[in-house]
């Protein structure tokens, strides 16, 4: 069998003739940028042919630069005999999103103590936790059994009524108990409908580690939390890339590679793997042992939470668009593989639609929406932007497909957040000259998100942007010329960028953002409308989502993404699911809460909803068809165009 | 308790657009209520019929409608003037299809001289459409509007690529634009702010909603005008009080049901027939759903809608 040699991480993998170096990549465990999925389409997967026999496709993703410099679409070529490849570095995912700590965050996130001032006043205990019993040891005269005696005890000091006790903790007891001194340590919950309230016993007082882990799967990012349950503090934290991104990108191509033969197991083995690595590290990290941890907390978007469970997710995909279930029984963390004892539980957060997951609720949680007599708007921008009205009353949720070009796809030098990656634009609005600011103040190397936001923003207020998204016929300057697709930008000169190209902004970038930012607004509109609610009347804008830490408000609003509402109604979350998941390990009261909102939060759907394409329509424009609505962008624009070479 | 009737009683109104000069002028538009609903609010204007005059003798027209028009078609001054003296046309729309690069090519200088000609022929105003190339048009309209600035056109149509020297040369030389977009509120209400924004007042534009004959869409502009005229009125939206014109015409003739010889379609019987209740009914449509300007093409149809708009303003 030929072998193909990966630089420079100089792995070698064997693999059947006529394999294709991106899969070859996969079995040498290399991860490799793959959006499509493995099928030719998004021409990521970059690699370098040094030498050996492969067979090639021709393929329109490639420049005649970059063919003449050996490089190959990795999924589009097959190998002949042994080969030598090179993967360059703009292939690969990167450096991990949020454990990045060179990132320059725009907007400071609500501390701990703003977000404790959300949530109920009166306490509550874990709703999972080692609970301490002294038992009175039975003698002639009071011949209580052991069980009794701990259920008595639980009764007494903890007020947790008709626990149940599991078989394995039963059989263990009687060793338990006497050896503790008639003091046992139960581990134990709140009847949690699918398994017995007390899981297990250790002899003594434990009760002095007791931890719990809160989890956040997003379909690019998995983040998780050890948190400390006697003081309710975070002690570690870790993220990563999901390990499923080799299997695709977004959720649509998860849910394909899940129906693909042992697809499911694969992807429910990959999430994991990333799940263990980071608790891991975390574990080491505040130096707490797995067998302390009673229980997980899992909060993940719909499709994540089906794959980790191993439920298929393929109906969602498809009409009606209905997921398996909304809501998760208890589980044990050991079915999973997750450092655990044999007692750790698995809670997954509620899922209500096939676009609204347990993310959401965890979010709208831990911003205290249930709680707040104030009218909040909660957004979530992602691929999915989630969105959220309401307060303590009621809850009205929906999502819209925003396209992937937040996450830097579809955009000609897009690229996720990762070193090199352009944050942060500013333009001169007399001369067009930019300036940025890049990750890890590397070479930049393409731009995300919030970049490319910055970008547009920057230039529709220097009047270089028709209200349509397309450039100013008129304009005259050197920053702007004819591309191969229509006019676009010069963002940074081959000489200063990391990739050896120029890095541009081009007109069909733009208009995949016009389309996204105006599916969010659409979304927003169309659910205010929806309850006669005024945009004007929110009292409070929660951004979630850790790509809202980094955005500029005022291009945000500039662009018409979110309505223009004074600075100080908007509030910056940060991972509301990792934090929404913390916050239910920490309190009976707040899971009860989270299960009630995924129970109670209603739906609207947008794909059947006739008002949505007329607000998607009216959002289409830079900042909106309805020019009113946006009074101080407008003021600004005309302001900076006045100076500025373009009128 | 006595009954009285119920009132609606619109918050906005359509905008005046004044077309021509001196005694050939025109006022388009100025409704206060949806039309005909004479028990709401008044409708100074009843919708006017602009006659299609094209610049070079149309191919391809079905005989039901050829020779109806008759020689003139080859001679558009003489077109022109048959619309306005023996079938009593409102306005003249000129269309300048020879201009197409992909067509005759002809110049702006050409087209302009042919447009000046027609002006100085009739006593009415004038529409002048382009051949519908973005970049041509923008020439094309421009020359137009530079050579016949004693009168007030109506120039288009613009659309959101080429609306820019269109609306120059509309401000420069005191003309009214026609804003076209693909039968959309928004986009229509989009493209008016780009206009008005580069400071040519309201009262200087038109609506060109773009519509779809009776069987190819009807239903669907009519529902899009409606909507305009709504908002106009009772969500006093300015950027959707502009009248609105309709090139219908050009939609109803080409129709299957319209072109189709009776020797093609015995059943359907009659050509001429069909073809002009095909344009009429299309036409009565727009009426009823808003249009201030009927562009229409075949005499006979067009003194069939002239009694009915009669008919209607009796009530």
């Amino acid at each position: 069998m030929p072998a193909v040699t990966f630089l420079p991480d100089n792995c070698v993998v064997e693999v059947s003739e006529g394999e294709n170096l991106l899969r070859a990549a996969l079995l040498a465990d290399i991860v490799v940028h793959a959006s499509c999925g493995g099928d030719g389409t998004c021409g990521k997967c970059l690699m370098i042919v040094e030498s050996g026999d492969v067979a090639a496709s021709p393929s329109a993703r490639l420049t005649a630069e970059q063919a003449a410099a050996g490089y190959v679409v990795g999924c589009k070529t097959t190998v002949l005999g042994d080969v030598t490849v090179r993967i360059p570095d703009a292939s690969r995912p990167g450096a991990i999103p949020s454990g990045n700590a060179t990132r320059r965050a725009v907007n400071p996130i609500l501390s701990r103590q703003q977000r404790i001032a959300r949530l109920p006043r009166h306490t509550s205990p874990p709703p999972v936790a080692k609970r301490l019993v002294r038992m009175t040891p039975p003698d002639t005269t009071d011949s209580t059994n052991d069980a009794r005696l701990v259920k008595l005890g639980l009764r007494r000091a903890h007020g947790i009524r008709d626990a149940t006790i599991s078989l394995a903790a039963l059989r263990e007891l009687p060793r338990i108990a006497r050896e503790g001194g008639w003091v046992v340590t139960a581990i134990a919950a709140e009847p949690c409908d699918t398994l017995p309230g007390v899981s297990g016993f250790q002899a003594g007082d434990t009760t002095d580690c007791q931890y719990a882990v809160a989890v956040d799967i997003g379909t690019t990012t998995v983040e998780v939390a050890v948190i400390d349950l006697n003081t309710g503090a975070e002690i570690a934290r870790e993220a990563d890339y999901n390990g499923q991104t080799r299997l695709g990108d977004d959720v649509i191509s998860r849910i394909i590679a899940s129906t693909k033969p042992g697809g499911l197991e694969e992807l429910g083995r990959l999430v994991t793997e990333t799940i263990v690595k980071l608790v891991e590290t975390a574990l080491s990290t505040c130096g707490a042992s797995e067998e302390d941890i009673v229980c997980y907390y899992v909060a993940g978007n719909t499709v994540m939470t089906h794959l980790l469970l191993g439920i298929t997710p393929e109906h969602i995909r498809t009409a009606p668009y209905t997921p398996v279930t909304s809501s998760f029984p208890w589980l044990r963390a050991q079915e999973f593989g997750l450092p655990s004892a044999s007692t750790t539980r698995l809670y997954a957060m509620p899922c209500p639609a096939s676009w609204l997951g347990g993310d959401i609720v965890a979010g709208v949680v831990a911003a205290g929406m249930p709680w707040t007599e104030k009218l909040t708007l909660f957004i979530d921008i992602g691929t999915n932007g989630e969105i959220v009205l309401g307060n303590s009353e009621w809850l009205v949720s929906t999502s819209c497909s925003a396209g992937p070009a937040f996450e830097g796809r579809g955009i000609r030098h897009g690229m996720r957040a990762a070193e090199g990656a352009i944050e942060q634009v500013r333009i001169d609005s007399e001369t067009l000259e930019p300036s940025y600011l890049t990750i890890g103040a590397a070479k930049p190397a393409g731009i995300c998100g919030s970049g490319l936001i910055d970008c547009v923003s920057e230039l529709f207020l220097c009047g270089a942007l028709e209200r349509t998204g397309s450039f100013v016929a008129e304009l005259d300057n050197p920053h702007v010329r004819e591309g191969d697709s229509g006019r676009e930008y010069v963002l940074v000169d081959a000489s200063s960028s990391a990739t050896g190209c120029d890095i541009v902004l081009t007109e069909s970038d733009i208009d995949n953002l016009m389309r996204a930012k105006a599916a969010i607004f659409a979304g927003i509109t169309v659910l205010a409308e929806s309850l006669d609610v005024d945009l004007n009347e929110i009292e409070e804008v929660v951004v979630a989502g850790g790509f809202g830490r980094y955005l500029d408000l005022e291009r945000v609003v500039a662009l018409g993404m979110v309505p223009e509402l004074p600075r100080d109604r908007f509030v910056f979350l940060g991972n509301g699911s990792l934090l929404g998941a913390a916050l239910a390990a920490t309190s009976r009261e707040v899971l009860r809460t989270a299960r009630k909102t995924g129970e109670m939060m209603t739906y609207l759907e947008l794909s059947v909803n006739a008002g949505f394409m007329d607000s998607y329509m009216s959002a289409l424009f830079l900042p909106h068809t309805d020019l009113g609505q946006f009074p101080q962008t407008e003021k600004l624009r005309a302001e900076r165009s006045r100076i500025g070479a373009v009128s | 308790m006595t009954y009285t009737d119920p009132i609606e009683n619109p918050a906005g109104a359509i905008q005046t657009v004044m077309l021509g000069t001196g005694y050939s002028s025109l006022a388009i538009g100025g409704a206060k209520a949806l039309p005909f609903h004479f028990f709401d609010g008044v409708m100074p204007n009843p919708p006017r019929i602009a006659m299609e005059v094209y610049d070079a003798e149309p191919s391809g027209w079905p005989a039901s409608l050829t020779e109806a028009i008759g020689d003139v078609i080859s001679d558009p001054v003489a077109w022109a003037k048959a619309c306005v003296e023996q079938w009593g046309a409102d306005m003249v729309c000129v269309q300048l299809a020879s201009t197409d690069p992909n067509g005759a090519n002809r110049t702006p200088e050409e087209a302009a001289q042919t447009v000046k000609e027609i002006a100085s022929a009739v006593n009415v105003p004038l529409v002048v459409y382009g051949c519908g190339n973005a970049e041509k048009d923008a020439e094309v309209l421009k020359k137009v509007a530079e050579v016949v600035s004693d009168t007030v056109l109506a120039i288009g149509s613009a659309s959101d690529e080429n609306y820019k020297p269109i609306t120059a040369a509309a401000l420069g030389y005191g003309h009214v634009v026609v804003a076209e977009t693909p039968i959309d509120v928004n986009m229509a209400k989009q493209l008016n702010i780009l206009i008005t924004q580069m400071g040519l007042p309201s009262n200087r534009v038109l609506i060109d909603p773009s519509v779809g004959a009776v069987g190819y869409g009807v239903e669907y502009a009519f529902t899009v005008m409606q909507r305009l005229r709504l908002a106009a009125l009772n969500q006093n939206d300015a950027m959707t009080q502009m009248p609105m014109i309709c090139n219908l015409g050009r939609e109803a003739w080409r129709s299957k049901e319209a072109r189709a010889t009776a020797e093609e379609e015995p059943i359907w019987g009659d050509a001429e027939k069909r073809g002009v209740l095909w344009e009429t009914s299309t036409a009565i449509t727009f009426a009823l759903s808003g249009a201030d300007v009927l562009v229409m093409r075949h005499p006979k149809a067009v003194a069939t809608v002239r009694t009915a708009i009669n008919g209607m303003l009796d009530q």
